[in-house]
């Protein structure tokens, strides 16, 4: 590989892939494919964004910019500027850097992007893009360019509901589902997957593009319900037949995404550059679910809405039909958390007479206050901190959009997701295990001038995007806060080809001058709240 | 997704809202599309509905002046009509206000 221009990328997205699920399953069989890759090729943990969150961590990867330059924060945004937040929907527009796709776009490169967040409404990239997370009743409009819908269902048959989200079956998922509904949780994510492979393999079959990337993103959902059936370490303590029977589906996916994995990195060639990595972790959530509003309002920071109920179910998120800005007395609310995927607690401040909130003068002795009453919080069986951390937004989000960020981000000792809802005690037990997401991630590197089988030391999300470009022949721009991983080459390579730096994107700029105010109306916040319970993060 | 077209003209915008509509519902029969249809009753999901109106603010490089307008009434986004949407943009683009089954003032 030595033109520029002939350089070719195949990026694929794991969501939620961890070495603890991954390496157990190369080493059993259950993905050979992947563990000849992993052999001929360099491994390493990729560090997650502070937050390993989706959106977020998706945009770090493809932008190479942290989330408070790049503006994506949580699956909503967050508008503090009235009496009380409102949501707003993240798109593509909200995304204020350059994406992977858009700059080597710009550089005459053909791109494919399929299945990744943040992507709706589609950019108009030189290349081809099916955005993630776009309702299947709105897929034929979701697309680039305009007329790709109509070529996938001519030429695959394709059927909008098997491809994109049915928000009705996550709906259902998120309320808790029954074994044998496991088992169709499970089934329908593995049909997903083998139509978006599809679609992956077509394009790369007949529109052979220089950056090629797609995203899986079956494992992150399965995980989430099914975790503990799938790590070997937890499965001994599911023996029971239908127990063994999740397993051997959830095992079925990861054997047929291996499947897919070998014939897309065929497709790609010898010659291709490929990269496989997750947006994070993944790991077994504890015992326990902190409702970090219970625990506000015995504070004195938080008053709840009248007649607000008691979650007896151990859930984070509400269902279908509440909405959490109406969870809270407004009135007497100075400190709430708004949105489990975030972890998140927002602080209102006082900016004038009348208003509800800390003075603004006031405003860092209070949360100084805050953070060391909420690392303070044990839990009574264990007298173990249930908050390993807490995360002012200078230290997790410092950049130009730090202000929408949370004031503060909790990191829980288990990793997991903290409750919204109201409930008789701060800390109560789980009523069914699951999975959360875990800070560790995986990159996965292989193709010529990889250096095989080597172990790296752990890399960081920032860098993926500048190894991508680099990998294209592209130079990294200036403002990227990560650097390619050079250690992941072969000296003669990087020789070769030395990594060169471009002046600050184009695109970025222009976007911050873009007025990015979007909030969407009280029924729009509705039915987002309705996808966002769906998924199980609010 | 083809790009905004910038248009200004009352039935020039109902075409076009009424062509994204057709477009998006090319999988199943949504029926006849009219100035009345409702759009709850044409985009099965309600979070299409969300979509759709981020579409149109998109493609008519609205801002959020579309949601921002629905903010402001007291009526469920899926019970708005064709004809609703429409008249919002046209206010909009003309800096016009307007009201639920009115046209600008």
């Amino acid at each position: 590989m030595n033109a520029e221009a002939s350089a070719r990328v195949l990026f694929i997205g794991l969501d939620g892939a961890t070495f603890s699920i991954l390496d157990p399953l190369m080493l059993d069989g259950t993905m050979p494919f992947l563990a000849k890759f992993t052999a001929k090729g360099v491994r390493a943990v990729l560090h997650s964004t502070p937050h390993p969150l989706t959106p977020p961590a998706w945009t770090s990867m493809v932008t190479g910019r942290s989330p408070g330059e790049h503006g994506i924060f949580d699956f909503v945004r967050i508008d503090r500027r009235r009496d009380h937040p409102t949501y707003t929907l993240v798109t593509s527009a909200d995304v204020r850097c350059e994406t992977i796709w858009s700059i080597a776009s710009r550089h005459q490169r053909r791109v494919i992007s399929l299945n990744f967040p943040c992507m709706f409404p589609p950019p108009p990239l030189n290349g081809f893009v099916v955005p993630g997370y776009v309702p299947w009743t709105y897929l034929a409009r979701a697309v680039h360019p305009a007329d790709l819908y109509k070529r996938l269902k001519a030429q695959l048959a394709l059927n909008a509901r098997e491809l994109a989200t049915d928000w009705n079956l996550e709906r259902q998922a998120v309320q808790g589902l029954q074994a044998d509904e496991l088992e169709m949780w499970v089934k329908s994510h593995i049909d997903k997957e083998q139509r978006w492979f599809e679609v992956g393999r077509l394009l790369m079959r007949e529109e052979p593009s220089e950056l090629t990337a797609i995203l899986f993103d079956g494992a992150d959902r399965i995980q989430h319900l099914c975790y503990h059936f799938i790590d070997p370490h937890l499965a001994s303590y599911y023996p029971s037949p239908q127990d063994q029977h999740i397993r051997s589906l959830c095992l079925d996916y990861f054997r047929r995404l291996d499947g897919f994995l070998e014939e897309l990195i065929g497709l790609a060639g010898a010659e291709a550059l490929v990269f496989i990595a997750s947006d994070h972790g993944f790991a077994a959530a504890g015992q326990q679910i902190f409702y970090a509003n219970v625990w506000l309002q015995q504070q004195g920071y938080l008053a709840w809405g009248e007649g607000i109920p008691f979650d007896q179910a151990g859930r984070v998120a509400l269902d279908d039909h509440a909405e959490v800005g109406k969870l809270f007395d407004w009135s007497g609310t100075v400190a709430y958390a708004l949105t489990s995927a975030s972890n998140g607690i927002f602080i209102r401040q006082r900016r004038a007479d009348g208003e509800i909130g800390v003075p603004v003068d006031e405003y860092f002795a209070f949360r100084e206050r805050l953070v060391r009453s909420l690392l303070a919080i044990t839990d009574p069986k264990t007298d173990r901190p249930i908050i390993r951390q807490v995360l002012t937004r200078e230290q997790a989000f410092p950049g130009k959009y730090m202000e929408q960020a949370p004031d503060l981000t909790l990191l829980l000792s288990d990793s997991s997701f903290l409750s919204v809802l109201r409930a008789d005690a701060p800390l109560r037990q789980r009523c069914s295990p699951c999975g959360t997401h875990h800070p560790d991630g995986i990159l996965l590197v292989g193709g010529p001038g990889i250096r095989p089988g080597e172990t790296l030391a752990p890399v960081e999300i920032l860098d993926v995007a500048p190894t991508l470009l680099y990998g294209l022949g592209i130079p990294v721009p200036s403002e990227a806060e990560g650097s390619p991983v050079v250690s992941a080459f072969e000296p003669s390579f990087l020789a070769a080809r030395p990594v060169s730096q471009a002046a600050s994107s184009v695109e970025s700029e222009s976007r911050r001058a873009q007025p990015q105010e979007t909030s969407l109306g009280p029924d729009a916040e509705e039915q987002i709240m309705k996808r966002l319970r769906a998924l199980g993060y609010l | 997704m083809q790009q905004p077209r910038h248009r200004t003209n009352k039935d020039d915008i109902y075409r076009d809202v009424r062509a994204i509509l057709l477009e998006i519902t090319t999988d199943w029969d949504a029926g006849v599309i009219s100035p009345e249809t409702r759009l709850g009753d044409v985009l099965l999901e309600s979070i299409s509905v969300v979509y759709f109106i981020g579409d149109l603010q998109h493609r008519y490089e609205l801002q959020d002046r579309l949601f921002e307008k629905l903010r402001t009434l007291e009526v469920k986004i899926t019970d708005l009509h064709v004809s609703d949407v429409v008249n919002f943009i046209v206010g909009i683009v003309s800096g016009r206000d307007v009201t639920l089954q009115g046209d600008p003032t």
